[in-house]
């Protein structure tokens, strides 16, 4: 990666960047912004491939019902 | 003034239907939780249905159920009907296909991180980082300015890929049980310690 150089940070001394690179790939700035992105569009596209679920379904057709229900009563009432 | 076009029952049930998945994946990433997700999407749906009239044909039913969902979220965390949490059950999911050289990132990893944000910096980099929506579309939804947004954003940015690079979770986003208020205060103070 370009941004490889990036990540040894300040003052870290040879031997603890060698334990870094053993312990963990080196990540560059550009790579974590990158991956942070990669990471937040997946975890919302990941919950758009979900089915829905049913009590949400449920309560999706019982607006129309509860609706018509209303207006039932409303017109009975009229009739009164 | 003319009234605003409104849409029929029918069309504003299928727009209404059409945004569910959006919901469902803001609310979530909103709390960390599916079921708090879940019943903050159902009171929203409950809530635009009743408000119907007051939508506007044309205008986003996404970004306007967005606001409801926010507007709900928010003012039950204040009576502390839902708190922010981080959602065990997606503990391992393994999000993005990295490049060979980078570590993946964990789906659990960026749950945590982003329950250590403060509440508007996390809407902030979901509604702009992760919903695709643009700086000026995320102020309308969250009702602030667009420099504020843009602020928001950078911060929750610079904060999370600092937690996410050091692992710095707080044990208040271990996923135990629900914050409480406290708990997520001090998470809140905790950040804007090490917020630049």
């Amino acid at each position: 990666m370009a941004n490889r150089d990036k990540c040894s940070k300040g003052s870290s001394t040879a031997g603890e960047n060698e334990k870094r690179s053993k312990d963990m790939p080196v990540k560059s700035k550009d790579d974590m912004q990158q991956r942070l992105g990669l990471g937040l569009k997946n975890m919302y596209l990941n919950v758009l491939d979900e089915p829905l679920p049913d009590d949400i379904l449920t309560l999706l057709d019982q607006l129309d019902v509860d609706d018509e229900d209303e207006s039932d009563a409303i017109r009975s009432d009229g009739n009164e | 003034m003319s009234k605003p076009e409104a849409l029929s029952p029918s069309q504003f049930k299928q727009q209404l239907t059409e945004a569910i998945p959006h919901l469902r994946a803001f609310g979530r990433s909103l709390s960390g939780d599916r079921d708090v997700a879940d019943d903050l999407v159902q009171d929203t749906l409950l809530k635009a249905w009743a408000a119907r009239d007051r939508f506007i044909a044309g205008t986003s039913m996404r970004a306007w159920t967005f606001v409801i969902l926010r507007n709900t979220f928010f003012s039950s965390m204040r009576r502390k009907k839902f708190t922010a949490n981080y959602d065990e059950l997606v503990a391992e999911r393994i999000l993005s296909a990295p490049a060979p050289q980078q570590e993946p990132l964990h789906l659990a990893d960026l749950q945590r991180g982003l329950m250590e944000l403060s509440d508007d910096q996390r809407e902030a980099i979901i509604l702009v980082g992760a919903g695709g929506y643009s700086y000026e579309e995320a102020a309308d939804i969250a009702n602030c300015a667009v420099g504020t947004m843009k602020s928001r954003v950078s911060r929750a940015r610079k904060t999370l890929e600092s937690i996410l690079e050091e692992g710095r979770f707080t044990s208040a986003s271990d996923g135990h049980g629900s914050m409480t208020a406290t708990a997520l205060e001090n998470i809140i103070g905790a950040v804007e310690k090490i917020a630049p």
